[in-house]
């Protein structure tokens, strides 16, 4: 009865996450409205899964945590225990404990974890023992072997350091931790009683029509015979399917499946409860059977149950299985009680699709396009009428296809916006300040892939705004503001992209004092001093190591990372815009390409090759004259308007034979970082559309591109990436 | 795997029959096994991959997938024939790695006992010896055994980082 868990790991990761996700959200609930028995329902279901689904899989340590918190929940629910800030600060912790080790089981890592005081903290609070208030916040610690935790909750018990092997085993406590023996039947009891509801035998709800019962008759050759089974899982069953997998090849070892009630489909879905039947022929006896499925993990039982036959009058002879299955028909007493209505098993209609395939399928539909260009190409140096109308057709048909496919790799943004109303209640707590938090638009969608690049320069924006931006609650209030701060977050869509913002209605930035830093820094000159433009100031603050350091906290300022932030939201043809006002707040705002896999562009020839250069980093294009051309300390540059900006010509970075290099030729002036080039080019081509494939291991390690699309032509072009260009 | 196969003691008769791809390269003769290859296609519009390794002659689009395509010539520093019509890609797949190699001409897919593969002697001419695998002596032929893991750097991408 052995299993192959890593085949569900990732399942169970993924599951295991999502309710991680939704307890999460729900303590934060629970915090603002303790009073509410819904939440604490929804809380208390999600740690109930996430035990069983733990369980089921062999996790011990997390199953035994989140059992703990089950009970806490528990006492919660029945009014037992109060919600207190120290009891939700343990929940909180716990919580943080259990994706600890969410991550570990899906990184395969082995380090052991101790999650005694915890769990002991826990007890304690089931036990009705209160809390000391100078409890660590538990965020999750490596053991690393030697050092010693206490566990506070309890008196003085000193949790041993875990050694190596005992990781997935914590369970195994010594003897002188008197609650976990003493506990252990309770909690069992308690089960006991909650699982009766499903042990009283259940009639048949399976039924055979004429034709199948004619079927089933030809199936019994040999010795078979037909038995109607009534398989019970256990009730903390989760990852029901994996069971009725098991239990289905289980059983064809042994004979044949000939029906299933509900289908196997559905069972396959989860659509069900704890019990399904099936009608399965096999010659061996009833006893054997039993044995074999019961040994099966998680399933309580297995009957033959009394199915309802409706007599067959037929020519053929009445097979001696079904007679027996037909004399023991009886009417069952207590029906089975109706299941709870809603189930986790049982949500919308959808299905979980590896991204891999998402990617595959996108690259099909972008060949596609490249396809239909290029038919569109050949067709217009032909006239003719039909062909001209078929493309048509086609095109619109690809544009729809591309769009569907684009929306199936498009989330919500919610995915990842659930995150951070907890991370800004630790660090408003933390920093004791008073922060509103705002989501809006988390029901805007985009790629998957974007949306899992920006998490993190999110989560630096949002940190940087509760951090530098709001102020302390008194400091508030001396300027006039309510003490409570509020950061916003917030999500909608644009025409052609999407646009996050964050915004907090604190300090706003101090253009001077930006202004500062930057001559500071060398990157202006104090004579250059005039009233910036929001653009300008970002451009200074996005430099990297950029900081105001003498102004906040002596540690960090405003700006810290913001090179990052920018440099991200850029690679994936965004863009990062500011504006700020002091004294009243400031705003970031990203604008991001609905989806990645195809994106504008400029295409410019260069040395009899054609490179396509990403709008998104395009600012202007320009034709200059080599007259034009002047030396600043040994670096061409032009002069665009006011402006200096240093010309490469872009045959030298990628080593191709030059140009005709007289005369007036075109440049593209792209902006990285903060600063302008201008890129000398042969010609400019044009702005398309391309589809990009990125390069393969082979060629992976080679500088200067971020991939290569195919042209309407069928030829290939490489897309330039000029800052590992220079 | 190839290396188990090449290197199977005379004392032990396994006599197995594999399937090679035979190329003409300057005035060898090559094989690959058959297994490794994808497909032969013509010569065609390569692009140019700037700051590339020497021996990595371009890209080219292979219906809708894109790969790198080498110069096995200059990759084992033999000289380079002039192309013309019978100059071929051969695709071969390495892991996950999906090349095409330029060669001179293909001629032919042979079946052979992998009992008549030897090791390689010292005497492969202008080929290094790193990239080979083994030889096959024929009545008066001699095919070089390319070993591709090696010709295509996979054990040492990071060579191709520069």
């Amino acid at each position: 009865m052995e299993m192959d868990i890593s085949q569900y790991k990732e399942l169970f990761v993924t599951e295991a996450s999502e309710h991680l996700e939704a307890l999460n959200q729900s303590l934060l609930e629970l915090e603002k409205d303790p009073e509410n028995p819904d939440v604490l329902t929804e809380i208390f279901r999600s740690a109930h899964t996430l035990k069983g689904m733990a369980a089921t899989l062999g996790f011990d340590q997390l199953s035994e945590l989140s059992h703990e918190m089950e009970n806490v929940l528990d006492g919660l629910r029945s009014g037992d225990i109060m919600v207190t800030p120290a009891i939700l600060d343990l929940l909180f912790s716990s919580l943080d404990m259990l994706g600890a080790l969410v991550k570990l089981i899906a990184e395969d890592n082995p380090v052991p974890i101790d999650t005694r005081y915890l769990i002991s903290e826990m007890r304690a609070v089931v036990e009705g023992q209160k809390i000391p208030m100078d409890r660590a916040m538990g965020a999750a610690m490596p053991v690393k072997g030697a050092p010693k935790k206490r566990a506070r909750g309890k008196g003085k018990k000193v949790a041993k350091p875990l050694p190596e092997e005992e990781l997935g085993v914590a369970e195994e406590v010594g003897p002188e931790e008197g609650p976990t023996v003493a506990e252990k039947p309770e909690i069992e009891i308690r089960e006991e009683r909650e699982g009766e509801t499903y042990a009283a035998t259940p009639t048949s709800k399976m039924r055979l029509s004429e034709d199948e019962l004619r079927k089933l008759a030809r199936e019994m050759v040999g010795g078979a015979k037909p038995y109607p089974l009534g398989i019970t899982l256990d009730k903390d069953c989760v990852l029901k399917s994996v069971r009725v997998f098991m239990i289905f090849k289980k059983l064809s070892q042994l004979g044949k499946v000939f029906k299933s009630f509900p289908s196997v489909e559905d069972l396959e879905d989860e659509k069900f409860e704890y019990f399904f039947e099936v009608v399965f022929i096999s010659a061996e006896e009833e006893a054997t059977i039993k044995k074999a499925l019961v040994t099966i993990a998680e399933v309580e039982s297995a009957d033959i149950i009394p199915m309802e036959v409706p007599i067959v009058e037929g020519e053929e002879p009445q097979p001696e299985g079904i007679e027996e299955a037909k004399e023991r028909k009886v009417e069952v007493a207590e029906p089975m009680k109706a299941p709870p209505t809603e189930l986790p098993g049982m949500r919308t209609q959808s299905v979980r699709v590896n991204i891999a395939r998402l990617d595959n399928l996108m690259n099909l539909v972008g060949e596609l396009v490249i396809n239909r260009t290029r038919l569109m190409e050949i067709a217009s140096a032909y006239d003719i009428a039909e062909l001209k109308d078929a493309l048509t057709q086609t095109a619109r048909l690809t544009a729809d296809l591309q769009d569907e496919v684009m929306k199936t790799r498009m989330v919500p943004v919610e995915n990842i916006f659930n995150r951070f109303p907890r991370m800004v209640r630790d660090l408003a707590k933390s920093q004791s300040k008073e922060v509103d938090f705002i989501i809006e638009g988390k029901e805007i969608e985009l790629d998957r892939t974007i949306l899992d690049e920006i998490s993190d320069p999110l989560m630096h924006l949002i940190r940087n705004a509760v951090d530098h931006g709001i102020d302390t609650p008194v400091e508030r209030e001396r300027k006039g503001k309510p003490r409570r701060g509020v950061v916003m977050l917030l999500a909608r869509r644009d025409r052609n992209y999407v646009s996050i913002e964050v915004s907090d209605d604190g300090q706003g930035i101090d253009p001077d004092e930006i202004f500062e830093a930057a001559v500071e820094r060398g990157l202006a000159s104090p004579e250059e001093k005039r009233v910036f433009s929001d653009d300008e100031l970002l451009r200074f603050m996005a430099t990297p190591g950029f900081t105001l350091a003498k102004e906040v906290s002596g540690v960090s300022g405003r700006g810290v990372g913001l090179d990052v932030v920018k440099t991200k939201v850029e690679s994936l043809g965004g863009m990062l815009v500011m504006s700020s006002t002091k004294g009243k707040g400031t705003t970031f705002a990203m604008k991001l390409p609905l989806t990645l896999a195809i994106i504008n562009a400029l295409l410019v020839e260069v040395g009899g090759e054609i490179y396509a250069i990403p709008l998104g980093t395009v600012r202007e294009t320009s034709m200059v004259s080599e007259h034009e051309i002047k030396m600043v300390q040994n670096q061409e540059v032009i002069f665009l308007r006011d402006e200096t900006i240093p010309l490469l010509r872009l045959h030298r970075l990628l080593g191709l034979p030059r140009s005709n290099g007289e005369g007036t030729f075109p440049v593209v002036v792209v902006e990285i970082n903060v600063r302008s080039l201008a890129l000398a080019v042969d010609e400019l081509m044009g702005q398309q559309e391309i589809v990009i494939t990125s390069l393969d291991r082979f060629l992976k390690g080679i500088k200067g591109f971020a991939g290569a699309t195919i042209l309407g032509s069928g030829k290939v072009a490489l897309i330039l990436d000029i800052p590992s260009l220079m | 795997m190839l290396d188990e196969v090449v290197m199977v003691p005379d004392t032990e008769k396994e006599n197995k029959e594999i399937q090679l791809v035979i190329f003409q390269l300057g005035r060898e003769e090559f094989a690959v096994e058959v297994t490794q290859v994808r497909e032969i296609i013509r010569m065609q519009d390569i692009t140019k991959m700037p700051n590339a390794p020497p021996f990595v002659e371009g890209i080219i689009n292979l219906r809708g997938q894109i790969i790198a395509v080498i110069d096995l010539a200059g990759r084992m520093n033999m000289e380079r024939s002039e192309m013309d019509a019978e100059t071929r890609i051969i695709v071969v797949e390495v892991g996950d790695i999906k090349v095409g190699m330029i060669v001179d001409s293909v001629s032919e897919v042979m079946r052979i006992s992998t009992e008549d593969i030897e090791p390689s002697p010292a005497l492969a001419a202008d080929v290094e010896a790193v990239y080979i695998k083994g030889v096959v002596k024929l009545e008066n032929r001699l095919l070089i055994l390319l070993d591709l893991a090696r010709v295509l750097g996979t054990e040492e991408v990071a060579e191709l980082s520069f």
